[in-house]
């Protein structure tokens, strides 16, 4: 397409609603925020040494990167699946399946989380099923741990992983598999080197979605990961609400921010996250 | 990936189990919600409408629901509209310049939310309108801003843009071609985009915590108040009825969708929801 | 903004939604500028709902003003409000740290002692401030399943495995007492707590860390009691006492109690401070003492209250007589100057 001035304009104005709105009620905040935690009147990096210092940080933030990692993982294998049979489910399929993705969302988050621990706790359904049945013998350590969070948190990512892939599959043609399958290529080959790469840019935006999602969430790993759910996220929170250290929080926030940009960056070097967007590189 | 023989059904018990997997902890509070204990427990004890009363009777959750349809119907609708013009904007820009416009779309996702609403009260102050279902309104837009972005990019990634081409050298100007060609071709994204505007506004409670105020309640804000005291049986309450509304309206869209069977297939299910 | 990009889009009928949505937000929460109302952050729940039948209603009908009770009522939105110069709260509830950061921030008005007589209150050093009174004393008890037989009313129950084996509950918070009753358990005697000898109190809790099942809200700390998931706990009274009442199968320990307070400060800038004085003025009497006691569980703050209650409603009650002697009272002082630094150590601890 031949780039003019007026293609210019016209891109400018497309973009110019959510510029204008974001640079007024976001940027200002964000920019507050990177700049208080350089701010400690014992010099700009004296909360960053500290983060270094204290182990409880480093260890925190590691864990969740690998919580985030292990829910888009997670979700991704659940999820793809179900985005594959709802796009080319019959409509009434399609109907039940969409309302198990949707419906979830009308009950609270806590709620729900509070219907998990009813579910998977030592006397909860699960294991008085499977113990009913005799296919355990003692209760399964299944919630407050490192997996009950990754249960709950799942289970609460996956519409987001779902509906992007979805919104992509369902406009691809479905005679292209089968041609690929006349032409002699088998169900593993036609999937992978065919089917999958051209669902790529809805799989990398639901990964996105649910991996910088994770990342900022507190309360239900905590509820349901007991100590193995302890998350950044709730240390921000004690900084803001408990103990006012704003240059803490600021100083964490920034962490958070600029280690998932950095993992963008590498994604979008090995995974060409750009494709989302278009973007060649 | 042909649905035949026993991979077919093997793949549709899977999916059948993921479904269960997604549903489960929504459907647990169904019969807790009917208990007659002032706590939630599994199984209910007895059974009783008390929880569905107070939940009726009570105005602060009747305000609290209206004013959550309200904020959650307009910030989709803005972050849908602004949303998807950031997405096509995006889709025209290269190198540097997309990169950077990416990064800003992305960033009230990318910022942790208590962080957020703090700067969100300050922001709305300045302008007046903290405490306002407005206020909540504006920031609940830009939440939702990115999840539009995003979902939209990734069908205009798919859009064959030759029909729009075809569109416009039949004679179509280019908002005519916009609406009539390129907005149907994207419609799956933008209403997967709608659809997580409206919930990320509807379960959002960090930012809802800071900025509503006394007459902008949400109803995750009236229900963190039962929550964080007591775990009070009228939270299951509220969340059935949403449950059962919720049912009703996909039942209908079925069978208006069944009346008008012979329409094009229009994956638009989702926005019913 | 948001009104541009509707018009930008050409959508009449979005329009039309967003300028009435406007328009009712418009109308702005302060038109009550005269003090006939008053905004009262607390912790609500049935608290509030005790708060308004003993305080609130007969407030209102002593003086005219209404009490509008508002929620989320923590340090993190009381800073932002105040910073912002757009001040909602009047009067705020909160645990001591409420007070003794809001003091060093500068977030607080002073109260009005002409209007509030505090003659009547408990005398203790903390709770003598320009700009808080107590409200409440809470306590933090012990509470275990009827199972276990009589279990010693005794810290050092908590750490028996062998005789008392099963989960423990305690709270994700560093200063929930658990360090205290750790040292208090290895010896170390109530009045010589402070400063805390943290490796001492790690160490000791070293012995029960895989029994420990930590809950992250007081509501599942009653799920945890009630359905006999952990088999002892220490949980904040009111909830321990709900689990008793509501038939959950556990036996409270009164005599080994953690005892701290209740805060209630007026944000600065307050819109009806004026309402707030009075309110404080209106709490502070022996019947408004009295009824709040009948009310729920937590201690009133004035002897004489506890002196008119029934002796059945005496001993449910937080700092009193049950408590008396046994109750150990956190320093709030102490904790102000090294939570940040405690919590650090603690969740690293937990980790570990």
């Amino acid at each position: 397409m031949p780039y003019s001035r007026h293609q210019g304009l016209v891109t400018f104005a497309f973009l110019a609603p959510a510029i204008i709105l974001l640079v007024a009620v976001l940027i200002w905040p964000v920019l507050d925020l990177v700049g208080r935690s350089f701010q400690d009147p014992g010099g700009p990096f004296v909360l960053y040494a500290r983060l270094l210092e204290v182990p409880i940080y480093l260890r925190v933030l590691a864990r969740t990167l690998l919580f985030s990692v292990a829910t888009s993982l997670v979700c991704l294998v659940l999820g793809y699946p179900v985005a594959y049979a709802l796009a080319r489910a019959r409509p009434l399929a399609r109907a039940i399946i969409l309302v198990c993705i949707l419906l979830p969302f009308w009950t609270n988050l806590l709620v729900r989380t509070y219907g998990w621990i009813l579910i998977l706790n030592p006397q909860g359904i699960v294991n008085t099923v499977l113990l009913q049945l005799g296919i355990i013998s003692a209760p399964l350590d299944i919630v407050y741990n490192f997996l009950g969070a990754l249960i709950g948190m799942s289970q609460i990512m996956l519409p987001y992983l779902i509906l992007p892939v979805y919104s992509v599959m369902v406009k691809l043609d479905p005679q292209l598999a089968n041609a690929a399958r006349t032409l002699g290529a088998g169900p593993v080959r036609t999937f992978v080197s065919i089917y999958f790469p051209l669902t790529l840019p809805g799989v990398m935006a639901g990964l996105l979605l649910v991996f910088t999602i994770s990342l900022g969430f507190f309360v239900i790993p905590a509820i349901l990961g007991g100590s193995g759910g302890l998350l950044l996220a709730q240390l921000i929170e004690f900084n803001v609400n408990t103990s006012l250290n704003w240059g803490m929080a600021s100083a964490l926030s920034t962490t958070l921010l600029a280690a998932t940009l950095l993992l963008y960056m590498i994604g979008d070097r090995w995974l060409n996250l750009g494709a989302i967007w278009g973007l060649r590189r | 990936m042909m649905h035949s023989g026993l991979a077919g059904r093997l793949f549709g018990a899977v999916v059948v189990a993921i479904c269960a997997y997604l549903i489960l902890p929504t459907l647990v509070v169904v019969p807790v919600s009917f208990t007659e204990t002032s706590f939630i427990v599994f199984p209910p004890k007895g059974f009783s409408l008390r929880w569905y009363a107070e939940f009726l009777s009570d105005p602060a959750w009747r305000n609290a629901t209206l004013t959550s349809i309200l904020v959650a119907t307009v910030s989709a609708i803005c972050a849908t509209s602004v949303g998807t013009l950031a997405a096509f904007g995006l889709n025209r820009l290269s190198g540097v310049l997309a990169r950077a416009a990416i990064w800003l779309l992305l960033l009230p996702m990318l910022v942790p939310s208590i962080i957020l609403a703090v700067g969100f009260y300050g922001v709305l102050a300045r302008f007046g309108i903290v405490g306002t279902k407005f206020g909540l309104i504006v920031t609940h837009t830009v939440l939702a801003i990115p999840f539009v972005v995003i979902t939209v990019s990734a069908t205009i990634q798919k859009l064959d843009w030759r029909i729009v081409d075809a569109a416009r050298s039949l004679g179509a100007g280019p908002v005519t071609a916009f609406w009539k060609i390129t907005v149907p071709a994207i419609l799956p994204g933008i209403l997967a985009g709608a659809t997580f505007a409206f919930l990320t506004s509807f379960d959002e409670i960090v930012v809802a915590f800071f900025v509503s105020g006394v007459n902008s309640v949400t109803l995750p804000v009236q229900m963190w108040n039962g929550i964080r005291f007591e775990i009070s049986p009228a939270v299951a309450a509220a969340s059935s009825i949403l449950l059962a509304l919720s049912l009703v309206v996909v039942f209908f869209v079925s069978v208006m969708r069944r009346r008008e069977e012979t329409n094009a297939r229009r994956p638009a299910e989702i926005g019913h929801l | 903004m948001a009104d541009e990009t509707a018009f930008s889009l050409n959508k009449r009928e979005f329009l039309t939604g967003m300028v009435a949505a406007g328009a009712a937000a418009m109308v702005p929460a302060a038109a009550f500028g005269a003090d006939d109302r008053l905004v009262f952050a607390n912790y609500g729940g049935s608290w509030e709902q005790a708060m308004r039948k003993a305080w609130m209603d007969p407030f209102t009908k002593e003086t005219g003003i209404q009490v509008v009770s508002a929620s989320g009522n923590t340090l993190g939105r009381m800073q932002a409000m105040v910073e912002a110069g757009k001040v909602e709260w009047d009067l705020v509830e909160g645990t001591p740290d409420l007070a003794s950061v809001g003091i060093q921030k500068g977030l607080l008005e002073p109260l009005d002692f002409k209007v509030i007589d505090r003659s009547l209150m408990l005398d203790r050093p903390e709770f003598r401030s320009d700009y808080m009174v107590p409200g409440v004393i809470l306590g933090r008890l012990l509470v275990v399943n009827q199972k276990l037989g009589p279990v010693p009313p005794e810290w050092p129950s908590l750490f028996d495995v062998a005789r008392f084996p099963g989960k423990r509950a305690f709270w994700t918070k560093a200063d929930s007492g658990l360090l205290e009753i750790a040292l208090m358990a290895d010896g170390v005697p109530a009045d010589k707590l402070y400063p805390l000898d943290l490796p001492r109190a790690f160490k000791k809790l070293d012995t029960i860390k895989k029994d420990i099942l930590w809950f992250e809200t007081v509501t599942q700390s009653e799920q945890f009691m009630r359905d006999g998931q952990a088999v002892m706990g220490l949980l904040a009274d009111g909830r321990a006492y709900n689990v008793k009442n509501s038939g959950g199968p556990v036996e409270i320990l009164p005599e080994a109690s953690i005892l701290l307070w209740s805060v209630l400060v007026v944000p600065k800038g307050a819109p009806n401070k004026q309402a707030a004085m009075r309110f404080l003025s209106y709490i502070y009497t022996v019947k408004a003492q009295t009824a709040i006691a009948m009310e729920y569980n937590y201690g009133p703050i004035m002897q004489k209250a506890i002196d008119q209650l029934p002796p059945e409603r005496v001993a449910l009650i937080s700092g009193g007589p049950s408590t008396k002697g046994k109750g150990v009272f956190l320093n709030s002082a102490w904790w102000n100057e090294n939570l940040e630094r405690v919590t650090e150590q603690f969740l690293n601890w937990r980790l570990g």
